[in-house]
């Protein structure tokens, strides 16, 4: 079994497991949300990581640093590099594409989740199966401490809890929360958009999902 | 020297594939059309309550207007790209506090006729089952089974496939044209007349209530800018939308009526509708078809449908309303909301499912007729609240576009608006002139009650504008923006600093 429950991981890997039912093992996010969501995960450890950096509106990939160590994140440097034109929205919505695939396939590849594919009548089911579930079930407790003592240590977490909002996953992660747990979320990501980038992607993550509910999208 | 060549954009094209072409765009805009619905509901209706015989000539005039509107319209859409339509130009052509009136006016007006169409799927299905298979349920019980129904839809985001809705519409507009052709071919008195056509049988005292009915049958045709981001070539795919289905919705809106005058008599439409309401369009064609015949029957069946997919339909387009002046926090916040599985918009969905059943129950308690004073009544007052924000929509172009010409042409931005507002704005005129003549009640008190709610709405709108320009700016400072809300600036945290000491990162060069 693989022992993962206090091994760092990344923005997207925790959103992808946050968004998973330990119990059912289906996304309790629906796929356009979780899309965008991994998708703004993904440009955000980027940044973190100083592969690429926000000017005048547009991502830019500087010129002088190594490249990205993790291949997923190389092809994204790669593409960001390719057509530096794109605004923020068209990137997230570009990323949304294959982000859920990729950073599914990254989790099940380490041993966090295994995939388990069961057929219907009319469809195929997909469903990710913790090798671990108290240690998934962790990934959200943890969360929910951190949003009620306010005690964010990182940027990552704080990222973390602010595409939760934008992703609306918040409800369900507070659903056993405090009263005033809301308020500290709102609290959280207000200071994590202090910086001009992130709020840039959590606003945009947030506006996309709405405008898809406002044009009927899945 | 060789040109350089533009590398296609491998992003561009690749979203391209997920966007909306024209076809879907249309259907869209086309799920609020229902022919039946208007000819065999609203355009009966409309006779019967307002004895007008030239409806016909009302759907051309009403349609022309709409369509030089559109020329506007369509093209603030390619500045203002935002899925709350109506109300969002307002805000950016006119100003925020106007705009948020107009969302109140929008949104009762939606509601209207969301509410309205219970009356008439509960009375169509009562009339139809009762004769077909002796079943004695009140009007009000087939309208809350359909209210059931679509509030379930509602809550649970499951929308009716397209593929579906286009072949439902088809099959509809087949059954139409062949009832045209039919009762074309055997005219009353053996001519065929235009006498409906005429302009003295339209222009006469109340012409507002005809048009105001005409207003009413063409809602929907806006629907095409809301997809706009979502279209894969949005300045050819939104005006396509747009101008077909004025052009579908009227020519089938007009022949279709003026077919129904023919076939049973221009001088007899009136009192037949006042008769058979409803069932007139099937029983003019019923004479020659045959009243139990499998496409009267068909009629009959898709009628019903027709109405069900307006309902669905207009049930969006109030959630949808709900939902971004929630994002917008001029409404309380939890209509903004989704649900996270689902994404559904649940407080949205459940507030307008709830107003409905109030309304329904209460019709069915004080035993009010459903067809005159629930679809009729509530159906075109909602299409004067429709052709109230067209005209603020037409000033707001001019406005818009007075400001920045954003490389539009003249006819674009000042001769095709400034027409429409006078043509609309007249409308509007005779519309509330006649008002008592539209409801089929010249002395009841609704003829001032029910524009008037307008009045307060807006007002109450623009009141709740100003307070929030001076006590939540932030919030002003959102209006109009609808989904983007949520990329306006927020304000600085409550206390202390919750993020990690480590620099912000992400925003400097590596360089």
């Amino acid at each position: 079994m693989t022992a993962w429950r206090d091994t760092p991981i990344s923005i997207a890997d925790d959103l992808f497991l946050v968004a998973l039912d330990e119990r059912t093992g289906r996304i309790r996010l629906h796929p356009r949300a979780l899309s965008l969501g991994l998708a703004g995960a993904l440009l955000a450890e980027l940044a973190l990581l100083e592969h690429i950096f926000y000017s005048d509106g547009r991502i830019k990939v500087p010129s002088n640093v190594a490249r990205p160590a993790l291949p997923h994140h190389a092809v994204i440097v790669d593409q960001l590099a390719a057509e530096p034109q794109h605004p923020v929205s068209t990137w997230l919505e570009f990323f949304a594409q294959s982000a859920p695939d990729v950073v599914a396939a990254g989790l099940v590849a380490r041993g966090f989740l295994r995939k388990e594919i069961s057929r219907g009548l009319m469809r195929i089911k997909e469903t990710y199966m913790a090798s671990d579930e108290s240690a998934l079930a962790w990934r959200t407790l943890r969360l929910v401490n951190i949003i009620g003592k306010r005690d964010v240590r990182s940027w990552e977490d704080g990222i973390l809890i602010s595409l939760l909002d934008s992703t609306a996953l918040s409800s369900d992660v507070l659903w056993h929360g405090a009263a005033g747990d809301l308020e500290n979320l709102q609290d959280i990501v207000t200071s994590v958009s202090a910086d001009p980038f992130f709020h840039v992607l959590i606003t945009q993550v947030s506006a996309l999902i709405a405008a898809g509910v406002m044009t009927q999208r899945r | 020297m060789s040109t350089p060549v533009q590398t296609p954009s491998v992003v561009t094209a690749s979203l391209a594939k997920d966007r909306l072409g024209v076809f879907s765009v249309i259907m869209f805009s086309m799920t609020a059309a229902a022919p039946l619905l208007v000819v065999g509901g609203l355009v009966t209706s409309g006779w019967a309550a307002t004895g007008i015989v030239g409806l016909p000539l009302a759907f051309v005039v009403i349609g022309l207007a709409l369509a030089v509107f559109s020329v506007g319209y369509v093209a603030m859409a390619r500045h203002v790209t935002n899925a709350g339509a109506f109300y969002s130009y307002v805000a950016r052509g006119g100003s925020k506090s106007l705009g948020v009136g107009a969302s109140f006016v929008a949104l009762l007006a939606y509601y209207m006729l969301q509410v309205g169409l219970y009356g008439a799927f509960g009375v169509f299905a009562q009339g139809y089952l009762t004769e077909k298979l002796s079943w004695s349920l009140h009007w009000w019980a087939y309208a809350l089974i359909a209210w059931l129904v679509v509030a379930l839809m509602g809550a649970l985001r499951v929308d009716i496939n397209s593929r579906i809705l286009a072949v439902l519409l088809a099959v509809e507009v087949l059954v139409v044209i062949i009832f045209d052709a039919v009762d074309l071919g055997h005219p009353h008195g053996g001519n065929v007349s235009l006498t409906t056509f005429a302009p003295h049988n339209l222009f006469v005292t109340g012409v507002g209530a005809a048009f105001a009915i005409a207003v009413t049958a063409f809602t929907g045709f806006e629907a095409a800018p809301v997809f706009s981001e979502e279209s894969r070539h949005a300045k050819r795919t939104v005006p396509a939308a747009t101008y077909l289905a004025i052009v579908v919705m009227g020519v089938l809106y007009a022949v279709t009526s003026w077919s129904i005058a023919v076939g049973d008599g221009a001088n007899n439409v009136v009192n037949d509708a006042r008769k058979s309401q409803s069932s007139l369009i099937f029983d003019v064609a019923g004479r020659v078809l045959g009243a139990n015949s499998f496409i009267v029957n068909l009629g009959n069946v898709l009628l019903l449908t027709s109405v069900f997919a307006a309902l669905v339909s207009f049930h969006n387009s109030c959630t949808r309303y709900s939902f971004a002046l929630g994002r917008e926090r001029v409404l309380p916040q939890a209509l903004g909301k989704t649900r996270p599985r689902s994404g559904a918009p649940l407080v949205a969905s459940a507030v307008q499912s709830a107003v409905a059943l109030i309304v329904i129950i209460l019709y069915a308690v004080e035993g009010w007729d459903p067809l005159l004073k629930l679809f009729f009544w509530l159906g075109t007052t909602g299409g004067f609240g429709i052709l109230v924000l067209l005209v603020a929509t037409s000033l707001s172009v001019i406005k818009f576009f007075a400001r920045d010409h954003g490389g539009e042409s003249f006819w674009t931005r000042v001769i095709a608006p400034v027409v429409a507002t006078l043509v609309l704005g007249y409308v509007a005129y005779e519309t509330l002139n006649g008002y008592g003549q539209l409801l089929g009640s010249p002395n009841s008190k609704a003829r001032w009650i029910l524009p008037s709610l307008y009045v307060v709405v807006a007002v109450v709108g623009i009141v709740w504008a100003f307070v929030l320009r001076s006590s939540k700016p932030d919030v002003y400072a959102a209006i109009g923006l609808g989904a983007n809300a949520s990329t306006v600036d927020l304000p600085a945290p409550r206390t202390g600093e919750l993020a990690p000491d480590s620099e912000p990162v992400g925003t400097t060069s590596a360089e």
